[in-house]
Protein backbone atom coordinates (compact mmCIF):
# COMPACT_ATOMS: atom_id res chain seq x y z
CA UNK A 1 0.00 0.00 0.00
CA UNK A 2 2.46 2.78 0.79
CA UNK A 3 4.49 1.80 -1.96
CA UNK A 4 1.91 2.26 -4.19
CA UNK A 5 0.74 5.07 -2.29
CA UNK A 6 4.40 6.42 -2.84
CA UNK A 7 4.16 6.24 -6.54
CA UNK A 8 0.79 8.10 -6.95
CA UNK A 9 -1.22 5.62 -6.34
CA UNK A 10 -4.45 7.42 -5.24
CA UNK A 11 -6.41 4.48 -4.00
CA UNK A 12 -3.51 3.36 -2.00
CA UNK A 13 -3.52 6.88 -0.60
CA UNK A 14 -6.71 6.88 0.54
CA UNK A 15 -6.07 3.40 2.25
CA UNK A 16 -3.66 5.39 3.94
CA UNK A 17 -5.53 8.25 4.88
CA UNK A 18 -8.54 6.15 6.48
CA UNK A 19 -5.48 4.50 8.65
CA UNK A 20 -3.95 7.38 9.95
CA UNK A 21 -6.79 10.22 9.56
CA UNK A 22 -8.70 9.14 13.42
CA UNK A 23 -5.19 8.98 15.71
CA UNK A 24 -4.17 12.35 13.72
CA UNK A 25 -6.88 14.04 13.50
CA UNK A 26 -7.35 13.77 16.88
CA UNK A 27 -4.03 14.81 17.92
CA UNK A 28 -4.34 17.68 15.78
CA UNK A 29 -7.56 19.45 17.83
CA UNK A 30 -6.08 18.36 21.41
CA UNK A 31 -2.95 20.35 20.20
CA UNK A 32 -4.39 23.39 18.22
CA UNK A 33 -7.72 23.43 20.11
CA UNK A 34 -9.73 25.33 17.56
CA UNK A 35 -12.11 23.00 14.95
CA UNK A 36 -11.67 24.88 11.90
CA UNK A 37 -8.27 25.37 12.54
CA UNK A 38 -7.53 22.02 13.34
CA UNK A 39 -9.25 20.81 9.92
CA UNK A 40 -7.11 23.33 7.94
CA UNK A 41 -4.04 22.05 9.67
CA UNK A 42 -5.37 18.19 8.93
CA UNK A 43 -5.49 19.13 5.10
CA UNK A 44 -1.89 20.84 4.83
CA UNK A 45 -0.63 17.06 6.99
CA UNK A 46 -1.59 15.07 4.52
CA UNK A 47 -0.99 16.99 1.71
CA UNK A 48 2.63 16.86 2.83
CA UNK A 49 2.57 13.06 3.54
CA UNK A 50 1.33 12.84 -0.04
CA UNK A 51 4.22 14.70 -1.35
CA UNK A 52 6.65 13.50 0.63
CA UNK A 53 5.72 9.82 0.45
CA UNK A 54 8.26 8.97 -2.08
CA UNK A 55 11.36 10.33 0.10
CA UNK A 56 10.11 8.18 3.85
CA UNK A 57 12.71 5.96 4.75
CA UNK A 58 11.25 3.13 6.40
CA UNK A 59 14.84 2.31 7.91
CA UNK A 60 14.43 5.32 9.73
CA UNK A 61 10.60 5.07 11.78
CA UNK A 62 7.29 3.35 11.24
CA UNK A 63 5.18 5.22 9.21
CA UNK A 64 2.57 6.02 11.84
CA UNK A 65 5.67 7.74 13.48
CA UNK A 66 6.85 9.76 10.45
CA UNK A 67 3.42 11.05 10.02
CA UNK A 68 3.19 12.31 13.95
CA UNK A 69 6.24 13.66 13.03
CA UNK A 70 5.00 15.76 10.08
CA UNK A 71 1.18 16.32 12.08
CA UNK A 72 2.66 17.71 15.26
CA UNK A 73 5.38 20.07 12.84
CA UNK A 74 2.36 21.86 11.36
CA UNK A 75 0.51 22.14 14.36
CA UNK A 76 3.14 23.31 16.35
CA UNK A 77 4.45 25.71 13.04
CA UNK A 78 0.23 26.98 13.43
CA UNK A 79 0.78 27.75 16.69
CA UNK A 80 3.87 29.93 16.48
CA UNK A 81 2.36 31.90 13.27
CA UNK A 82 -0.40 32.94 15.62
CA UNK A 83 1.97 34.07 18.22
CA UNK A 84 0.25 31.68 21.11
CA UNK A 85 0.56 28.75 23.27
CA UNK A 86 -2.81 27.32 24.39
CA UNK A 87 -3.19 29.36 27.79
CA UNK A 88 -5.07 26.25 29.39
CA UNK A 89 -3.44 23.28 28.71
CA UNK A 90 -5.37 20.47 29.26
CA UNK A 91 -3.83 16.51 29.39
CA UNK A 92 -5.02 14.23 27.42
CA UNK A 93 -5.57 12.02 30.72
CA UNK A 94 -7.95 14.50 31.93
CA UNK A 95 -9.93 15.27 28.90
CA UNK A 96 -13.29 14.07 27.72
CA UNK A 97 -12.58 9.56 28.23
CA UNK A 98 -15.74 8.83 26.05
CA UNK A 99 -13.20 8.09 23.31
CA UNK A 100 -13.95 6.02 19.56
CA UNK A 101 -16.73 7.76 17.84
CA UNK A 102 -18.77 5.53 15.90
CA UNK A 103 -16.51 5.15 12.64
CA UNK A 104 -18.48 3.05 10.04
CA UNK A 105 -15.20 2.24 7.78
CA UNK A 106 -13.11 0.33 10.37
CA UNK A 107 -13.34 -2.81 11.18
CA UNK A 108 -14.37 -4.34 14.51
CA UNK A 109 -10.78 -5.93 14.61
CA UNK A 110 -9.03 -2.79 13.86
CA UNK A 111 -10.94 -0.35 16.44
CA UNK A 112 -10.33 -3.27 18.94
CA UNK A 113 -6.89 -2.89 18.65
CA UNK A 114 -6.43 0.74 18.33
CA UNK A 115 -8.81 0.16 21.69
CA UNK A 116 -6.32 -1.62 22.98
CA UNK A 117 -3.02 0.70 21.88
CA UNK A 118 -4.53 3.71 22.99
CA UNK A 119 -5.78 2.24 26.83
CA UNK A 120 -2.00 0.82 26.85
CA UNK A 121 -0.95 4.60 26.22
CA UNK A 122 -2.86 6.11 28.42
CA UNK A 123 -2.22 3.51 31.78
CA UNK A 124 1.59 4.23 30.92
CA UNK A 125 1.57 7.99 30.67
CA UNK A 126 -0.92 7.76 33.93
CA UNK A 127 1.38 5.63 35.84
CA UNK A 128 4.83 8.09 34.99
CA UNK A 129 5.60 10.58 38.00
CA UNK A 130 3.77 13.62 37.62
CA UNK A 131 6.87 16.16 37.17
CA UNK A 132 7.86 13.60 34.17
CA UNK A 133 4.42 13.50 33.02
CA UNK A 134 3.27 17.40 32.92
CA UNK A 135 7.04 17.87 30.86
CA UNK A 136 6.50 15.32 28.20
CA UNK A 137 2.47 16.56 27.94
CA UNK A 138 3.59 20.17 27.63
CA UNK A 139 6.51 19.29 25.15
CA UNK A 140 4.22 16.87 22.95
CA UNK A 141 0.80 17.64 23.18
CA UNK A 142 1.32 21.82 24.16
CA UNK A 143 4.27 22.04 21.55
CA UNK A 144 6.41 23.96 24.12
CA UNK A 145 10.11 24.38 23.18
CA UNK A 146 12.28 23.33 26.38
CA UNK A 147 13.03 26.74 27.94
CA UNK A 148 9.07 27.24 27.51
CA UNK A 149 8.26 24.25 29.55
CA UNK A 150 11.20 24.76 31.97
CA UNK A 151 9.66 28.74 32.58
CA UNK A 152 6.02 27.27 33.08
CA UNK A 153 6.93 24.44 35.30
CA UNK A 154 9.09 26.99 37.41
CA UNK A 155 12.14 24.96 36.97
CA UNK A 156 15.84 24.87 35.75
CA UNK A 157 16.78 23.57 32.14
CA UNK A 158 18.69 20.81 33.14
CA UNK A 159 15.97 19.78 35.47
CA UNK A 160 13.17 19.37 32.41
CA UNK A 161 15.85 17.62 30.01
CA UNK A 162 16.61 15.27 32.73
CA UNK A 163 12.30 14.48 33.41
CA UNK A 164 11.72 14.19 29.64
CA UNK A 165 14.62 11.95 29.75
CA UNK A 166 13.69 9.60 32.63
CA UNK A 167 10.04 9.58 31.74
CA UNK A 168 10.44 8.79 27.80
CA UNK A 169 12.85 5.85 28.85
CA UNK A 170 10.52 4.35 31.06
CA UNK A 171 7.53 5.06 28.58
CA UNK A 172 9.98 3.17 26.14
CA UNK A 173 10.10 0.34 28.86
CA UNK A 174 6.58 0.17 29.71
CA UNK A 175 4.57 0.14 26.55
CA UNK A 176 5.32 -3.12 25.23
CA UNK A 177 5.02 -4.95 28.48
CA UNK A 178 1.36 -3.26 29.55
CA UNK A 179 -1.15 -5.57 28.70
CA UNK A 180 -0.37 -9.44 28.45
CA UNK A 181 -2.71 -9.96 25.61
CA UNK A 182 -3.10 -6.73 23.83
CA UNK A 183 -1.70 -4.44 21.71
CA UNK A 184 0.17 -1.42 22.83
CA UNK A 185 1.15 -1.27 18.63
CA UNK A 186 -0.03 2.07 16.79
CA UNK A 187 -1.23 1.44 13.10
CA UNK A 188 1.03 0.56 11.14
CA UNK B 1 26.55 2.60 26.85
CA UNK B 2 25.03 5.62 25.79
CA UNK B 3 25.89 8.69 28.21
CA UNK B 4 23.46 10.69 30.03
CA UNK B 5 23.64 13.62 27.86
CA UNK B 6 23.37 11.60 24.49
CA UNK B 7 20.05 9.82 25.68
CA UNK B 8 19.35 13.69 27.23
CA UNK B 9 19.95 14.62 22.99
CA UNK B 10 18.00 11.89 21.79
CA UNK B 11 14.78 12.53 24.32
CA UNK B 12 14.52 15.96 23.25
CA UNK B 13 15.24 14.91 19.77
CA UNK B 14 12.14 12.34 19.57
CA UNK B 15 9.91 15.50 21.13
CA UNK B 16 11.32 17.72 18.17
CA UNK B 17 12.72 19.69 20.89
CA UNK B 18 16.07 20.24 19.72
CA UNK B 19 17.00 23.05 17.06
CA UNK B 20 19.79 25.20 15.55
CA UNK B 21 23.15 23.69 16.21
CA UNK B 22 22.11 21.15 18.55
CA UNK B 23 20.00 19.29 16.58
CA UNK B 24 22.78 19.40 13.95
CA UNK B 25 24.96 17.83 17.11
CA UNK B 26 23.14 15.13 18.18
CA UNK B 27 22.25 14.22 14.46
CA UNK B 28 25.77 13.54 13.60
CA UNK B 29 26.38 11.79 16.58
CA UNK B 30 23.08 9.04 15.90
CA UNK B 31 25.19 8.96 11.86
CA UNK B 32 27.88 8.00 13.96
CA UNK B 33 26.80 5.51 17.23
CA UNK B 34 24.76 3.10 16.70
CA UNK B 35 23.75 2.28 20.07
CA UNK B 36 22.62 6.41 19.72
CA UNK B 37 20.73 5.82 16.55
CA UNK B 38 18.74 2.60 18.33
CA UNK B 39 17.94 4.47 21.36
CA UNK B 40 17.00 7.60 19.08
CA UNK B 41 14.65 5.38 17.00
CA UNK B 42 13.00 3.42 20.09
CA UNK B 43 12.41 6.93 21.28
CA UNK B 44 10.67 8.73 18.47
CA UNK B 45 8.17 5.53 17.80
CA UNK B 46 7.29 5.57 21.69
CA UNK B 47 6.85 9.70 21.64
CA UNK B 48 4.59 8.97 18.54
CA UNK B 49 3.08 6.41 20.38
CA UNK B 50 1.43 8.90 22.30
CA UNK B 51 -0.73 10.49 19.82
CA UNK B 52 -3.09 7.76 20.82
CA UNK B 53 -3.32 8.94 24.47
CA UNK B 54 -5.82 11.84 23.21
CA UNK B 55 -9.23 10.69 22.91
CA UNK B 56 -10.22 9.19 19.27
CA UNK B 57 -12.04 12.26 17.18
CA UNK B 58 -13.36 11.13 13.30
CA UNK B 59 -12.43 13.93 11.27
CA UNK B 60 -15.60 14.71 8.80
CA UNK B 61 -16.09 12.78 5.50
CA UNK B 62 -15.56 16.26 3.86
CA UNK B 63 -12.26 16.48 4.28
CA UNK B 64 -11.35 13.18 2.76
CA UNK B 65 -12.94 14.23 -0.75
CA UNK B 66 -11.17 17.77 -0.66
CA UNK B 67 -7.82 15.90 0.25
CA UNK B 68 -8.41 13.15 -2.32
CA UNK B 69 -9.40 16.04 -5.31
CA UNK B 70 -6.29 18.15 -4.43
CA UNK B 71 -3.84 15.64 -5.33
CA UNK B 72 -5.68 14.24 -8.15
CA UNK B 73 -4.25 14.34 -11.40
CA UNK B 74 -6.07 15.91 -14.18
CA UNK B 75 -8.89 14.56 -15.58
CA UNK B 76 -7.73 12.04 -18.14
CA UNK B 77 -8.75 8.57 -18.85
CA UNK B 78 -5.30 6.62 -17.01
CA UNK B 79 -8.18 3.92 -15.95
CA UNK B 80 -9.63 0.52 -17.42
CA UNK B 81 -12.89 2.15 -18.98
CA UNK B 82 -16.40 -0.22 -18.64
CA UNK B 83 -17.42 -1.42 -22.18
CA UNK B 84 -20.89 0.91 -21.57
CA UNK B 85 -18.46 3.83 -21.42
CA UNK B 86 -18.06 4.50 -25.06
CA UNK B 87 -22.01 4.45 -25.71
CA UNK B 88 -22.29 6.68 -22.98
CA UNK B 89 -19.69 9.49 -24.20
CA UNK B 90 -21.34 8.60 -27.96
CA UNK B 91 -25.24 9.33 -26.41
CA UNK B 92 -23.57 12.63 -25.13
CA UNK B 93 -21.71 13.22 -28.48
CA UNK B 94 -24.98 12.75 -30.46
CA UNK B 95 -26.67 15.40 -27.48
CA UNK B 96 -23.99 17.79 -28.29
CA UNK B 97 -23.86 17.18 -32.03
CA UNK B 98 -27.53 17.55 -32.40
CA UNK B 99 -27.25 21.03 -30.31
CA UNK B 100 -24.65 21.90 -32.96
CA UNK B 101 -26.50 21.04 -35.98
CA UNK B 102 -29.55 22.76 -34.96
CA UNK B 103 -27.14 25.63 -34.14
CA UNK B 104 -25.98 25.72 -37.43
CA UNK B 105 -29.34 25.22 -39.19
CA UNK B 106 -30.48 28.09 -37.13
CA UNK B 107 -27.36 30.34 -38.82
CA UNK B 108 -27.77 29.22 -41.82
CA UNK B 109 -31.73 30.55 -42.36
CA UNK B 110 -30.31 33.74 -40.49
CA UNK B 111 -27.72 33.96 -43.31
CA UNK B 112 -30.30 33.90 -45.92
CA UNK B 113 -32.69 36.19 -44.62
CA UNK B 114 -29.70 38.83 -43.78
CA UNK B 115 -28.87 38.12 -47.39
CA UNK B 116 -31.30 40.44 -49.01
CA UNK B 117 -30.82 43.62 -46.87
CA UNK B 118 -28.94 46.76 -46.42
CA UNK B 119 -24.64 47.31 -45.65
CA UNK B 120 -25.38 46.73 -42.04
CA UNK B 121 -26.99 43.27 -42.65
CA UNK B 122 -23.90 42.74 -44.74
CA UNK B 123 -21.29 43.14 -41.68
CA UNK B 124 -23.67 40.96 -39.65
CA UNK B 125 -23.58 38.47 -41.94
CA UNK B 126 -19.97 38.53 -42.67
CA UNK B 127 -19.82 37.92 -38.87
CA UNK B 128 -22.52 34.78 -38.90
CA UNK B 129 -20.14 33.13 -41.14
CA UNK B 130 -16.89 33.45 -39.04
CA UNK B 131 -19.48 32.10 -36.42
CA UNK B 132 -20.60 29.37 -38.67
CA UNK B 133 -16.85 28.38 -39.17
CA UNK B 134 -15.55 28.11 -35.49
CA UNK B 135 -19.20 26.14 -34.86
CA UNK B 136 -18.25 23.92 -37.69
CA UNK B 137 -14.54 23.19 -36.77
CA UNK B 138 -15.78 22.54 -33.02
CA UNK B 139 -14.99 18.93 -32.33
CA UNK B 140 -17.68 18.46 -28.88
CA UNK B 141 -16.06 15.04 -28.21
CA UNK B 142 -12.74 16.93 -27.01
CA UNK B 143 -13.83 19.10 -24.49
CA UNK B 144 -15.91 16.20 -22.80
CA UNK B 145 -13.90 14.68 -19.81
CA UNK B 146 -14.58 11.35 -18.01
CA UNK B 147 -14.22 10.58 -15.22
CA UNK B 148 -14.33 6.69 -13.60
CA UNK B 149 -15.96 6.37 -9.85
CA UNK B 150 -14.86 3.26 -7.30
CA UNK B 151 -15.93 2.22 -3.76
CA UNK B 152 -14.25 5.02 -1.42
CA UNK B 153 -11.33 3.47 0.85
CA UNK B 154 -13.22 1.02 3.36
CA UNK B 155 -16.74 0.53 1.35
CA UNK B 156 -17.33 -2.88 0.31
CA UNK B 157 -19.64 -2.14 -2.95
CA UNK B 158 -18.86 -3.59 -6.60
CA UNK B 159 -20.57 -0.35 -8.40
CA UNK B 160 -18.76 1.11 -11.64
CA UNK B 161 -19.66 4.33 -12.37
CA UNK B 162 -18.62 6.76 -14.83
CA UNK B 163 -19.47 10.05 -15.29
CA UNK B 164 -18.59 12.28 -18.65
CA UNK B 165 -18.10 16.19 -18.07
CA UNK B 166 -18.68 19.26 -20.17
CA UNK B 167 -16.72 22.02 -19.20
CA UNK B 168 -18.28 24.00 -21.76
CA UNK B 169 -22.37 23.53 -21.20
CA UNK B 170 -21.40 22.49 -17.55
CA UNK B 171 -23.20 19.77 -18.09
CA UNK B 172 -22.61 16.02 -17.20
CA UNK B 173 -23.64 12.51 -18.11
CA UNK B 174 -23.49 9.96 -14.88
CA UNK B 175 -24.15 6.07 -15.02
CA UNK B 176 -24.09 3.97 -12.26
CA UNK B 177 -24.16 0.09 -12.03
CA UNK B 178 -24.57 -2.76 -9.56
CA UNK B 179 -25.44 0.09 -7.25
CA UNK B 180 -27.80 -1.60 -4.59
CA UNK B 181 -31.35 -0.10 -3.30
CA UNK B 182 -30.13 2.40 -0.33
CA UNK B 183 -32.26 1.91 2.87
CA UNK B 184 -35.20 3.40 3.45
CA UNK B 185 -35.45 7.03 4.53
CA UNK B 186 -32.02 7.69 2.45
CA UNK B 187 -31.18 8.65 -1.13
CA UNK B 188 -27.74 8.67 -2.96
CA UNK B 189 -26.68 12.17 -4.06
CA UNK B 190 -24.12 12.79 -6.50
CA UNK B 191 -21.28 15.62 -6.03
CA UNK B 192 -19.30 17.57 -7.93
CA UNK B 193 -15.74 18.53 -6.21
CA UNK B 194 -14.16 22.02 -7.55
CA UNK B 195 -10.91 22.47 -5.60
CA UNK B 196 -11.78 26.49 -5.87
CA UNK B 197 -15.28 25.87 -3.61
CA UNK B 198 -15.18 25.06 0.10
CA UNK B 199 -17.48 21.87 -0.18
CA UNK B 200 -18.48 20.07 -2.34
CA UNK B 201 -21.42 20.84 -5.07
CA UNK B 202 -24.47 19.35 -5.63
CA UNK B 203 -25.40 17.46 -8.79
CA UNK B 204 -28.79 16.11 -7.22
CA UNK B 205 -29.93 12.84 -6.05
CA UNK B 206 -30.89 9.51 -7.94
CA UNK B 207 -32.84 6.32 -7.71
CA UNK B 208 -31.68 2.88 -8.77
CA UNK B 209 -33.42 0.52 -10.62
CA UNK B 210 -34.29 -3.06 -9.26
CA UNK B 211 -30.66 -3.84 -11.73
CA UNK B 212 -28.66 -1.16 -9.18
CA UNK B 213 -28.48 1.28 -12.68
CA UNK B 214 -29.18 4.45 -13.06
CA UNK B 215 -28.44 7.39 -15.54
CA UNK B 216 -29.23 10.44 -15.29
CA UNK B 217 -27.90 14.17 -16.61
CA UNK B 218 -26.92 16.68 -14.45
CA UNK B 219 -26.75 20.39 -14.36
CA UNK B 220 -25.32 21.67 -10.98
CA UNK B 221 -26.65 25.02 -9.64
CA UNK B 222 -23.39 27.06 -9.07
CA UNK B 223 -21.61 28.11 -12.20
CA UNK B 224 -18.07 27.97 -13.55
CA UNK B 225 -17.09 24.59 -12.05
CA UNK B 226 -13.68 23.42 -12.57
CA UNK B 227 -14.00 19.86 -10.94
CA UNK B 228 -11.34 17.45 -10.66
CA UNK B 229 -13.22 14.76 -9.14
CA UNK B 230 -17.10 13.61 -8.57
CA UNK B 231 -18.63 11.42 -5.43
CA UNK B 232 -21.10 10.12 -4.39
CA UNK B 233 -22.66 9.50 -0.94
CA UNK B 234 -25.89 7.80 0.75
CA UNK B 235 -27.59 11.02 1.96
CA UNK B 236 -31.05 11.59 3.58
CA UNK B 237 -34.20 10.89 1.61
CA UNK B 238 -34.30 14.04 -0.24
CA UNK B 239 -30.71 15.34 -0.39
CA UNK B 240 -28.39 17.41 1.71
CA UNK B 241 -27.30 20.75 1.22
CA UNK B 242 -23.83 19.07 2.04
CA UNK B 243 -22.39 16.08 2.51
CA UNK B 244 -23.64 14.60 6.00
CA UNK B 245 -23.60 11.13 4.88
CA UNK B 246 -20.86 8.58 4.23
CA UNK B 247 -19.08 8.49 0.35
CA UNK B 248 -19.28 5.39 -1.23
CA UNK B 249 -18.37 6.27 -4.86
CA UNK B 250 -14.92 8.44 -5.47
CA UNK B 251 -13.17 9.08 -8.97
CA UNK B 252 -10.24 7.24 -9.51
Amino acid sequence: MLAAAAGGDRRAFAALYDRLAPPLFSLVLRMVGDHAAAEDVFQEIFLRIWRRLPTYDGRRSSVFTWAVTIARSKAIDHLRALGRRRQTFVSPLEGEQTGAAPDPTASGDVLAQERDAAANVRRALAGLPTEQREAIELAFFGGLSHPEIAGRLGQPLGTVKARIRRGLLRLRDELPRVGENSSSSPPP
Amino acid sequence: MTDEHAQDLAALHALGLLEGEEAAEFERREAAEPELARLAAELRETTAALALATPRVLPPDRLKIVLLARVAEPLRPQFRVPAWVPWAAAALLLVSCGGLLLERERLRGELFRLHSTDETARSEREGLRGELTRLRATDALAQVELRALRAAGGQSLRAVAVVAWDPVTQRGLFEVQQLPAPAAGKDYQLWVIDPARADPVSAGVFLVDANGRAALRFHPVAANLQPTNFAVSLEPAGGSPQTTGPILLVGQ
